[in-house]
């Protein structure tokens, strides 16, 4: 194989053994990589119904045919099981040098089944598999978890460790890999914890190949050219970062501020990606093989703390969501989820959520421990904190996320999720398609699985009005096809908005020497989406789960350009299922499963 | 004309795309462990690209018993296979570890500008890494610096 | 009326805000570009008219959904400028 390695390894935690195995080729053809791999092998090895803090539910750390290689931003992998926060199938991406990594030590994927008697750490360093204890490590946040585990292994090894975020079985922990990047979302971090796995060590001296070399590096040049003269990859992104888009999202009415309340925030500006880059950047930074260099190095003024990031989902979710505007208070925040290993997303939402409960009087100030109010920096690390070590019964039910937070005090419905899983950073009330893609997430509420922000407010590839409703459905599904493949191949999302579908066709195809079309390509995407959305309804989600809280209907923006709007989702979710193949019910019909091969998931 | 690589290291993002498309020039495979520039990377962001410096006075030439490694007239510190016993005494030779054997294919790992059309600047999406001639190699980073002593001087001006 | 600049068009303009009058988006850009020099004319003309790499909005709403260059502005309006720029 080409792309491809062409090998498995499986590592039994409850025996304390492993097993190299070859990848299942026709799998990889039809799902790729990373995201539909790893989910195609999950569905048939364990399938629905299995606890996701039991030891039944395996973890796929898989790669993409591309991960590796030069081809553009091909750095990634995905990290898939069945989500503890939402109950759905869960892939989570991450970046950083770990994927690259696993294909250069000889694995297209690591799965890890079963669950160690004590903490354990996973070495693999190329053929040399070692389970290892780490008692020692066990209680340790992951800056200084990889640090001790690359002296006791290989100073070049590249790690994915848990913090006690995870250890605790968080439902809103993450894995994080190379100190500051994550396979974020749905709580991966308490899956590796419910194992007694502290972390996934990988060491790799050896190559990747690809089927055609001049072709490849044809096809490769035509990307990195094309992402370089792009104005958002080849010049917003390695400037501002994503917290480009805090003042974007601001002007436009749909930064969600103090729990969705509004979609203004008055303090924007001073959490923006212009404030950071004139004052708390040091320099930015690429993922292993990434032309755009998007990453944030930055510090905190008066913390005396560096780390990267906070990206823009995080000025959100503990700035305006949180309605605070210090800049380095937010920077903190951000800081701690990555050293304790937290889902910011998630973290800064559910404080969001307590704040509302507290204003409400149904969180008090001794059961939080401080003010808990709005607007309060000094809440922010102390609240991460508490989450992640459990901290009381405040940190018990922060833990756990807002869902389960609101519902605690007979409030779910003022927990800004949908399946379970909080909203992003864009609010549903002024950009419709978002919130359709927030409401028909696999994984539920999920910026990235379907970013239509792109047209929507950016106007990449094209101008769409944010208030329509005529035109998401299909633009939604199309974005989350293409998603779907990308996330796959083991690319970055990013270089979708200087490339398509042709350059990544092209690249794969001269990669795997497999011709890839636009149409196969596409058509693998679907597919994926199509099997994810099998596999829920296997688990019992029906289409009233493909919904949003109540607020985003009932409660329209008081003020900004879409004063007086509310989220329009179930008018354009008939016309989203049929645009699917779907019936009016969310289900793929017999037709639809037979044309993307789907018959074994039905 | 001869040419150097110049390395600006504030530029480097970290990306490692110097190393894949080194390894892939000279093995045919995306391999950073023979790649003949290496990026090392340092807290808060900080990230060096290395290759060898093709030494005036070159240590791994003169460790060298075979003489397979000698300073050409073309400016580089060059390799000849043929002559090469795989001692590695090169290797213990360069005081900045640019030179490593590569036991499997039982060659020099170290850089020799790719014949003329580096691969690692190609793909350096920074500048990072350039080649320029050496005489004017540096000139841009002196002016670089002049500009800000202009700039001051502006500054301070009546 | 209010101008507020974002992202490299502050640096273009060397400020965050401005106050402006003029009666379409183009002729506020041209204004904009007489008072802050080529540069910042580079980054939001073309060929004379609006360049397809900034984003205009007034009050909130692009101008693609508006009028175009051609959006009619009055005493009041907010007009904010972005280079086309992206995230996550």
């Amino acid at each position: 194989m080409k792309g491809w390695i062409g090998r498995v390894l499986r590592v039994n935690l409850s025996e304390g053994t492993y097993r190299s195995e070859p990848l299942n080729e026709e799998w990889a053809r039809e799902y790729l990589g990373g995201r539909g791999l790893g989910t195609r092998y999950y569905f048939e090895e364990v399938g629905p119904s299995v606890d996701p803090l039991s030891e039944g539910n395996n973890l796929y750390f898989a790669t993409g045919p591309l991960t590796g290689t030069l081809a553009a931003s091909a750095g990634r992998f995905n990290v898939v099981a069945k989500s503890p926060l939402t109950g759905t199938i869960g892939a989570a991406n991450s970046g950083g040098y770990l994927g690259p990594e696993m294909k250069f030590a000889g694995w297209d994927m690591i799965v890890i089944e079963g669950k160690a008697p004590k903490p354990v750490y996973v070495y693999v360093n190329n053929d040399q598999v070692r389970i290892e204890d780490a008692s020692s490590l066990w209680g340790t946040e992951t800056h200084e978890a990889t640090d001790r585990l690359l002296e006791m292994t290989d100073p070049e090894a590249k790690v994915a460790v848990i913090g006690p975020a995870g250890e605790n079985l968080s439902l809103i922990a993450n894995i994080i890999n190379d100190k500051h990047r994550a396979p974020g979302r749905g709580g991966m971090g308490a899956v590796m914890g419910a194992k007694n796995l502290k972390a996934l060590v990988v060491r790799g001296t050896k190559g990747v190949s690809v089927a055609d070399r001049e072709a490849f590096m044809r096809a490769v040049k035509v990307a990195r050219e094309k992402l370089a003269q792009h104005p958002v990859t080849g010049s917003g992104l390695p400037l501002y970062g994503t917290n480009v888009l805090v003042n974007i999202l601001n002007q436009n009415g749909g930064l969600p501020t103090r729990n969705f309340r509004e979609g203004v925030f008055e303090g924007a500006d001073k959490i923006s990606g212009e404030a950071q880059r004139e004052g708390r950047l040091l320099r930015n930074k690429g993922c292993f093989g990434c032309s755009i260099g998007c990453g944030r190095v930055s510090f905190a003024e008066g913390y005396d703390h560096h780390g990267e990031g906070p990206e823009y989902e995080t000025s959100w979710s503990f700035g305006a969501d949180c309605g605070v505007d210090d800049i380095d208070a937010v920077a903190m925040a951000n800081y701690r989820c990555n050293e304790l290993g937290l889902d910011t997303i998630s973290m800064g939402s559910t404080i969001a959520c307590a704040m509302e409960l507290y204003e409400m009087g149904l969180i008090t100030k001794e059961m939080a421990g401080l003010e808990l109010r709005f607007g309060n920096k000094d809440a922010l690390v102390p609240m991460v904190e508490a989450a992640a070590h459990k901290r009381g019964k405040i940190g018990e039910l922060l833990s756990m996320g807002s869902y389960r937070l609101a519902s605690h005090f007979g409030h779910p419905e003022l927990s800004m999720t949908s399946k379970k899983q909080e909203m992003p950073a864009y609010d549903p009330r002024a950009i419709q398609g978002i919130g359709l893609n927030y409401a028909t997430s696999n994984r539920g509420a999920c910026h990235v699985r379907g970013y239509t922000i792109s047209p929507e407010i950016l106007g990449v590839p094209q101008k769409l009005d944010p208030q329509s409703t005529e035109d998401k459905p299909t633009w939604d599904k199309v974005f989350q096809d293409l998603t779907a493949a990308v996330d796959s191949v083991g690319m970055c999302l990013f270089t979708t908005f200087g490339i398509g579908a042709e350059e990544i066709a092209d690249q794969l195809s001269a990669a795997t020497g497999i011709d890839y079309s636009v149409d196969a390509l596409m058509k693998a995407g679907e597919r994926i989406w199509n099997m994810e959305r099998l596999f829920n309804l296997k688990e019992g989600f029906t289409s009233a789960d493909d919904s949003l809280p109540p607020r985003m209907a009932q409660e329209p923006l008081p003020h900004g350009p879409h004063k007086g709007k509310v989220s329009r989702v179930p008018e354009m979710l008939p016309r989203y299922y049929d645009a699917r193949g779907w019936t009016s019910d969310g289900v793929p019909t017999e037709d639809k499963i037979r044309e993307l091969g789907l018959q074994w998931a039905r | 004309m001869e040419k150097v690589l110049l390395v600006t290291p504030e530029r480097c993002i970290g990306c490692g795309s110097c190393e894949l498309a080194c390894s892939f020039n000279k093995s045919g495979q995306f391999k950073p462990s023979i790649s003949r520039v290496g990026v090392h990377r340092f807290e808060k962001g900080q990230n060096v690209p290395m290759m060898c410096f093709q030494c005036d006075e070159a240590p791994c030439a003169k460790a060298c018993k075979p003489q397979a490694l000698h300073k050409g007239t073309s400016g580089l510190v060059e390799f000849d296979k043929d002559k090469c016993i795989g001692c590695r005494m090169c290797v213990m030779a360069c005081p900045f570890g640019n030179v490593s054997y590569d036991r499997y294919a039982k060659e020099l790992v170290k850089c020799d500008q790719c014949g003329g059309d580096p691969q690692c600047v190609q793909f350096c999406p920074t500048k990072a890494i350039e080649y320029l001639p050496a005489e004017s190699a540096v000139l841009n980073k002196k002016r670089r610096f002049a500009k800000r002593i202009s700039d001051a001087l502006e500054e301070v001006k009546d | 009326m209010k101008v507020l600049f974002f992202a490299t068009i502050r640096d273009l303009a060397g400020r965050k805000e401005d106050q402006a009058s003029a009666g379409t988006v183009r002729e506020l850009l041209s204004l904009l570009s007489d008072r802050y020099g080529p540069a910042f004319r580079r980054a939001v003309l073309e060929g004379g008219a609006m360049s397809p790499n900034v984003i205009v909005l007034v009050n909130g709403h692009h101008v693609a959904h508006l009028k175009g260059e051609d959006t009619p502005l009055q005493e009041g309006d907010q007009v904010s400028i972005f280079p086309v720029i992206g995230g996550g």
